[in-house]
This record gives C-alpha cells, structure tokens and sequence, in this order.
C-alpha cells in the first residue's frame, strides 16, 4: 500500500512539473467567466473610447497573431517589427499572447511599451487566464471585448475583438456584438471580428471551441451582417474556410517553441479584401 | 404560415408511425433550461414515433421550440433507422439517421449520425461519428448569388466523435433505474467531441407498454481549454409507448 502512494504522489509531482504551463484547476473553474470580464471590459470602454486610426490611403493591411505564449519572444519581434510598416493600420493579437504568469504578463507589457509606432489591439485566450491571468491582464490592457474603425477616405472599417478565452462568449457578449454589427452595419465597407477560440473544427483534436449552440448564433450574425472575416487562433494550425460571404480563418501560432510559425495580412481595399501568410523565417 | 408548415410536420410524423403494421413506438419529450444563447430560458417539445419490424426499426420526429425559438417554432427534424445485431450472443443496436436544424433565415445545420450502442449490466454505451453540414438557405442564396457561383454555401464537417456513457443503480433491464453518465448528444442536439455534458437520469417502466423517465443536463464550455466556465443546463422528461406488449 505504502508503495502505491509513494507510485502515485512520484507520478502527481512528474505531471505538476511537465505541465507547468497548465492550470488544472480550471478545468473545473475559472475566477472570472466571460460575462463577469465582458462588464469589466464594458467599464473599461466606457472611460476609454473606441479608437479610429485615420489612414491616408483607401488600401491598407491589417496584421493578425495569436498563440504567441510569452515567454520568449523572438518570433513575436519579427510580427512587432512588420507591424511597423506605415502601410498596416494594425497589429491584432488573438489570444495566447502570455502563458498567464505575472513574468510573462511583465515581459509583454515591457515589449508592448516599446513599439509606440503600432496600432496593436489585444485579447484574451484561455492561456492568458491561467493561473488568474485576468487579475494580470485587466489591469494592464483594459478590455478584452471592444471595437475599433479604421477610417479611409473611401469608408470606414469595423474591426471587431472578442473574448473567448473561457470557452464561450457568453450571453452579454453575444447582445453585444448583435447591437455593434446591427448599428454598423450596411454603413462600414468592411466587417472583421477577432477572437481567440475557432468556429469550425473537424475531426479529433484535444483542444475544443465554442458550445455548438454559440456556434450557430455566431454564424447567423456574421452572414446576416456580412462579415468579411472570422479570424482565430487556439488550433495552432492552419484552416481556411468561406460560407457565405464570410471567410473563417485559424491562423498558425507564432510561438517560439514551434515551427511553421506565421502571421495573417489582410489587406483592405475599396471593394474587396484579400489576406495571406507571411512565414516567419526562424 | 410557420405554425401551419409546423403542424403539417407533426402530423406526417404521427401518420408515418400510425399507419403502418405492426409494433408502434411513439417517445415524447419536454426539454426545458437556460444556457449563454438563450439566458431567459427555453421550452422545446419533441415527438418522435418509429415502427419496429423483426430486427429493424424506422424512425422520425420533429421538436418544437414553444418558447424562445432561435429562428422558427419548428426547431429541427429527422429521419432514422436501426437495426439490431448480435454479436457473440451480445445484442448491439445499429443507428442512422439525418437531422435538419433551420436555426437561422440564411443557415441550416444538417447532420448525418451513425452509432453503435449497447447494454450490459449496469452500463450503457454508446459511440459513433457524426458528420455536420452547415449550408445556406435557399434566402441567403437568393440574397448572395455569387456564394453560389464561389461554391462557398456550404461548410461541411466530416469526422465528429459521438459518446454516451452511463452506469446504473440496478441492471439496465430493471424496472426502475437511476444513474449517472456523459454524452455529447442529446435529442436533436450534437456538441463537439471535446464539449462533453454530464447528466443523470431516472426511468420508470410504469406498464409493460409504457415508461417515464426525467434526465438532468450540465453543460459546461471550454472543457478541453483547461479553463472552464458554466454554460447552460437543462431538464427533460419524456414518455416512451409501445404498442403490442
């Protein structure tokens, strides 16, 4: 008997120690869930505006990341240093930025403080909020649901961030990104949402999406409003997909630690959009 | 003219069952509860009558959202078949079957289901794969031609693990039973692999031809994220009546 519990606390310390980059017990709980961080990011805009980045010309790129998972950052530098091209109006972070330490969360507040030049707009995965990560996050970013309108001299450009890093949008959110879209929509020329979990999934994998209930909800909005992009993360591999007239993207990771990492330009012109993938040569 | 086409569809559900020889099994449901989606509530109503001949048996049913409907009153509908099989003297039931789902004036959720499930003394099992189709409605394309001409009005998803585990107080063959188990399906409903729901269940044979039964659902999101949240739980409680017993 004595044996077994020496065998089973040998194997509880093996499993603490190679998964340190999970919280194991939100698999059962989270501290804040998406409504409570949705109000907290409601307060949060309501003191800080949304933001309009005026760009001179009708053509522009817009940079897309996530699962950069920070600590080290070296691949993330190459995406800041692209970003600073006066050509992309913005960098979007999907979520999986940090690995929801306090040493990470200081790492990207340091890097983000250096690269003034960058529009760059963040939100949360369900890394960020490990270990308490919103207690990191919030205090240092604000919210993790808002939207921003890129302004042309041919129109506007509705973007979209969304939090989804505890696994659902929950029903705040979802009034909410209802209310944007009805009020913006037919009179921005382009419509594009961020978050971190993917839409579409297929076949086996371990890391799961929204409830298929948000899913369907998700889906009649963005065709109803006709939504140009639905951009994620969370997979860390590649999937491209259109229905409709609304193109769902899950973009590579840009993590040091793996390979085939990437980043996701879309580029916004007068009547149509088009994106591609820039490689992040190691 | 949606009641209408709803009622329409109910009555070919009870006729197809009714009108046919042999061993009639009509199973309704009440499904109510809460969830992100639908926070204030819902109430959905679900017949499903079949006809069971030797080792096979034909389906079909449609719920009914009576209150708070996504998009119509008539929620979703389908169409199944089953067959018994043994194997090594253990008896295994075969399953397929289509679901629609109109949850939306521009989108449809299909489903194609194939199982295999069994009993075997305290436990049920079942698994199988589900294959999804997400296309637009004949509005969308009318309002989106060139979706159409893009070959892009449909989204299909073809490899999705179906599960249903659950362990019993007595035998499964008992009159009266209560247990625990976890599932990824219920009903017209079909999660993802990696969003299991907990439930528990009580059933009562109250006739030979006739049993009750009540079922608890727990819902939970991002399960597989390591970072959870709750997100819905509903009740059921149905009735499940077979003629010539």
């Amino acid at each position: 008997m004595e044996k077994w519990k020496i065998i089973i606390a040998l194997i509880s310390i093996s499993l603490t120690s190679c998964f340190h980059d999970l919280d194991e017990a939100g698999a059962f709980h989270s501290k804040y869930n998406t409504n409570e961080r949705f109000e907290m990011s409601q307060e949060w805009n309501s003191t800080h505006p949304f933001q309009v980045i005026l760009m001179p010309d009708s053509t522009y790129s817009v940079l897309y990341c996530a699962d950069t998972h920070i600590g080290t950052y070296k691949e993330f530098s190459m995406v800041l240093d692209a970003a600073k091209n006066p050509s992309n109006a913005a960098l979007v972070v999907a979520g999986d930025v940090t690995r929801g330490h306090t040493e990470s969360y200081d790492t990207l507040e340091t890097l983000m403080n250096t690269v003034d030049s960058v529009n760059w707009f963040l939100t949360t995965g369900n890394h960020d909020l490990y270990f308490g990560g919103w207690d990191e996050y919030f205090p240092r970013f604000g919210a993790s649901t808002y939207y921003f309108i890129v302004s042309t001299p041919a129109g506007n450009d509705l973007f979209i961030i969304l939090d989804s890093g505890s696994g659902s949008l929950g029903n705040l959110q979802i009034d909410w990104l209802s209310n944007i879209l009805e009020s913006f929509h037919p009179s921005v020329r382009h419509i594009s949402i961020a978050t971190h979990l993917n839409v579409f999934k297929d076949g086996l994998g371990l890391t799961s999406g929204l409830p298929m209930e948000e899913v369907n909800v998700l889906l009649d909005l963005c065709t109803r409003y006709e939504v140009d992009y639905v951009i994620s993360g969370h997979d860390h591999t590649r999937f491209e997909t259109t229905l409709g007239v609304t193109d769902y993207i899950i973009m590579d990771q840009c993590h040091d630690e793996e390979s085939n990492s990437s980043y996701l330009e879309v580029r916004y012109e007068k009547n149509h959009c088009s994106h591609y993938f820039n490689a992040i040569a190691e | 003219m949606k009641i209408h086409k709803t009622l329409l569809v109910c009555c070919l559900c009870m006729l197809s069952g009714m009108l046919t020889h042999g061993q009639i099994q009509l199973e309704s449901t009440l499904t109510t509860g809460q969830n992100q989606t639908k926070p204030e509530g819902f109430l959905n109503m679900a017949i499903c009558p079949a006809y069971e001949l030797n080792q096979w048996t034909f389906g079909a049913g449609a719920e009914l959202a009576v209150l708070n409907p996504q998009n119509t009153m008539l929620d979703a509908w389908k169409l199944d078949a089953g067959r018994k099989i043994l194997i090594k003297k253990h008896e295994y039931k075969l399953y397929g079957g289509f679901y629609c789902r109109p949850f939306s004036e521009y989108l449809r959720e299909l489903n194609l289901v194939l199982t295999i499930k069994t009993e075997y003394g305290h436990f049920r099992g079942m698994i199988g794969n589900n294959s999804r189709i997400w296309r637009l409605s004949g509005k969308a394309i009318e309002q989106w031609p060139e979706a159409d001409s893009a070959g892009t009005i449909m989204k299909k998803e073809y490899r999705n693990l179906l599960y249903d585990f659950s362990v019993y107080l007595k035998k499964t063959d008992h009159p009266w039973n209560i247990g625990l188990g976890f599932s990824n399906l219920n009903g017209f409903f079909f999660n993802q692999e990696t969003t299991p729901m907990l439930f528990s269940r009580y059933e009562n044979k109250i006739t030979e031809s006739m049993q009750l039964f009540a079922e608890c659902w727990f819902q939970q999101a991002g399960s597989a994220n390591l970072q959870t949240q709750y997100f819905g739980f509903f009740i059921k409680g149905g009735l499940v009546w077979k003629s010539g017993k």
